[in-house]
């Protein structure tokens, strides 16, 4: 996972219902406390200090819709860079392999 | 890793540059390769539409070099960031012939000012294309195409 793994993320990890968190929250199945509260067998409240321990550890973060926050999982911004430029650079290749077979086709 | 603006890609073809310039810039040509419609007013300021019907997609872009038959520059509209502001990055494309040979190279620069939430986004709207373009290419490669 993170490479600059802290004490923080080891001691968030260290939960079984936060580890359900993350998990929910990455399959995207379940992303705001009260549809976590209402799959997991604890209170909102220990819901709402879960997701706090996790978003402290940099492990989720949470955007504002409404009334709620909507977690996602953080991915840190050199890897979401990295798999940006990967794709793009994916996108020209498929192109530009498509316009020599094209140039290739007409002669 | 260094924070990288750009992606440089390039090709080569046994194509006069000419053939190649036409490939590039002229709508029924780019309609043949690039998407499936295509919409272009060759000239700097000028606007250019590419459509992929099968994804509902059309990507609007602005010309802004054109230097028959060596350089064309044109803005790609990336997307909307969540504050609704549009990004575009800037993409070159440079021609050079030799023995009959001409190389491609495309260079996509402006791409590390763009937002992370856009980044995201673009990711995973296009994830499913981005499959799709893949299996065009496997199956080029593979000389299965029968166009």
């Amino acid at each position: 996972m993170r490479r600059d793994a802290s004490l923080a993320t080891f001691w968030a990890l260290c939960d079984p219902v936060r580890v359900e968190i993350l998990d929910r929250v990455a399959a995207g199945s379940e992303v705001t406390v009260s549809q976590l509260g209402a799959v997991l067998p604890i209170t909102r409240q220990a819901v709402t200090r879960h997701v706090k321990t996790l978003e402290a550890a940099g492990l989720i973060c949470g955007d504002r819709q409404g009334r709620e926050h909507r977690y996602r999982v953080a991915v840190t911004p050199l890897e979401e860079a990295r798999r940006w430029l990967g794709h793009r650079a994916a996108i020209w290749d498929a192109a530009l392999h498509r316009l020599a077979d094209y140039l290739e086709e007409q002669t | 890793m260094p924070k990288t603006d750009a992606i440089e890609r390039q090709i080569s073809v046994t194509s006069p540059i000419e053939r190649v310039w036409e490939a590039l810039t002229v709508a029924e040509h780019l309609a043949e390769w690039f998407g499936d419609s295509a919409e272009v007013d060759l000239r700097p300021g000028g606007t250019m539409r590419v459509g992929w019907s099968e994804y509902d997609a059309t990507a609007e872009c602005v010309v802004e070099t054109v230097e028959p038959p060596t350089r064309f520059a044109y803005r790609w509209d990336v997307g909307e960031s969540d504050d609704g502001t549009v990004w575009s990055t800037t993409v070159t494309f440079t021609l050079h012939e030799e023995d009959g040979t001409t190389t491609v190279k495309v260079v996509e620069s402006g791409l590390s000012r763009l937002p992370d939430d856009l980044h995201q986004k673009t990711i995973e709207e296009n994830a499913s294309g981005w499959e799709g373009e893949l299996e065009d290419l496997r199956v080029l490669l593979e000389g299965a195409r029968t166009s």
